[in-house]
């Protein structure tokens, strides 16, 4: 650290700058405090001060700490006056709000409850916007449960019709495929299908949305 | 210093010396590299300061952040070693773009007043 001149002027003046930095971000302030200290420290060297009048008349110049403090917030743009904002009460964490977006898509296998504790997170980050909430818990409610479940229905149906009586897997499968082109079955998977875009899709848009707020 | 005049205009003088003053640090900087203090000196002597020296420190430390000014030690005969202050490469195209915007605005409002002043 620059070595100031051992004077109890300059001391009160840069414990006043400390004071006055004290609710700046921590690396401002000590850089602050630093680069006023390497101010005295090398206009003191080259014009000597004569008389303590000579040392206020520096400090003088430099200005008043609050004034200083003042530019930096400025510089900063940091908050003019007053102490910081506080941190919002739920505090966004990017690795909860990556859990909140795989729950959401796939957590309605755990039993349905993991889907259920998507949603919960999802209202609880402050990382998303209402439009988020509404979208991950309204677009495709349980996630790529339902779709799965539509494309298991439509592939269920399609063996009852196909195979009624022998069971196992053989050449009657085949058999079992070609009864499965009727339109119910057809239209089952069209519909999981495109409900497991949209969940996909939705997955991707809240993803996004945290990748950027997290950046 | 602050002019000591807070009429209408001088307050608008004021903000601009406060806009501008940035990119006479990095004027200075133009052909050499130079330590805080002999950049508080040198504003001071043109009365570009708008208001007290320490003040210049937030802003270099805004420069610095924003890559337009390097920081380098250097051992000096009198007294500590000296913080200088360099533009970078960022720096210097700022400077140039900031002198062709200023030439047109000055030349602009130039142009208003002596139209005013002929009325």
């Amino acid at each position: 650290m620059m070595t100031v001149p051992d004077n109890p002027i300059v001391g009160d003046y840069l414990r006043r700058l400390e004071e006055a930095a004290r609710d700046l971000p921590a690396d401002r302030r000590a850089e602050l405090v630093r680069d006023v200290r390497e101010h005295i420290a090398v206009a003191t060297a080259e014009a000597p001060p004569a008389s303590d009048a000579e040392t206020l008349q520096m400090l003088d110049r430099l200005g008043e700490p609050e004034e200083i403090v003042g530019s930096a917030r400025a510089e900063g743009g940091l908050a003019v006056s007053g102490p910081a904002p506080s941190l919002p009460r739920n505090v966004a964490h990017p690795a909860l709000d990556g859990l909140t977006v795989a729950l959401l898509l796939v957590g309605g296998f755990i039993v349905g409850i993991g889907w259920l504790a998507g949603v919960v997170l999802l209202w609880s980050s402050p990382t998303w916007r209402l439009r988020h909430r509404i979208a991950g818990t309204f677009v495709v409610p349980g996630g790529l449960l339902l779709p799965a479940f539509m494309g298991l229905f439509s592939n269920g149906s399609c063996t009852q019709t196909a195979r009624p009586v022998r069971s196992g897997a053989g050449p009657g499968a085949g058999a079992g495929a070609q009864h499965c082109s009727t339109v119910g079955p057809a239209i089952g998977l069209g519909v999981g299908l495109v409900l497991a875009a949209a969940s996909i899709s939705c997955a991707i848009y809240l993803a996004r949305r945290a990748y950027l707020a997290h950046r | 210093m602050e002019p000591a005049d807070a009429s209408y205009a001088g307050k608008a003088v004021s903000q601009m010396r406060r806009g501008v003053l940035e990119y006479c640090v990095l004027a200075l900087l133009r052909n050499r590299r130079r330590y805080g203090v002999e950049l508080v000196r040198e504003l001071g002597a043109a009365d570009a300061l708008p208001t007290s020296e320490g003040t210049i420190y937030p802003l270099l430390s805004r420069l610095r952040r924003e890559r337009l000014v390097d920081t380098s030690w250097q051992e000096s005969s009198t007294g500590p070693p000296r913080r200088y202050y360099e533009l970078t490469p960022a720096g210097r195209s700022s400077l140039e773009e900031f002198a062709e915007q200023w030439r047109r605005f000055r030349s602009a409002v130039d142009g208003f007043l002596s139209t005013e002043e002929e009325r």
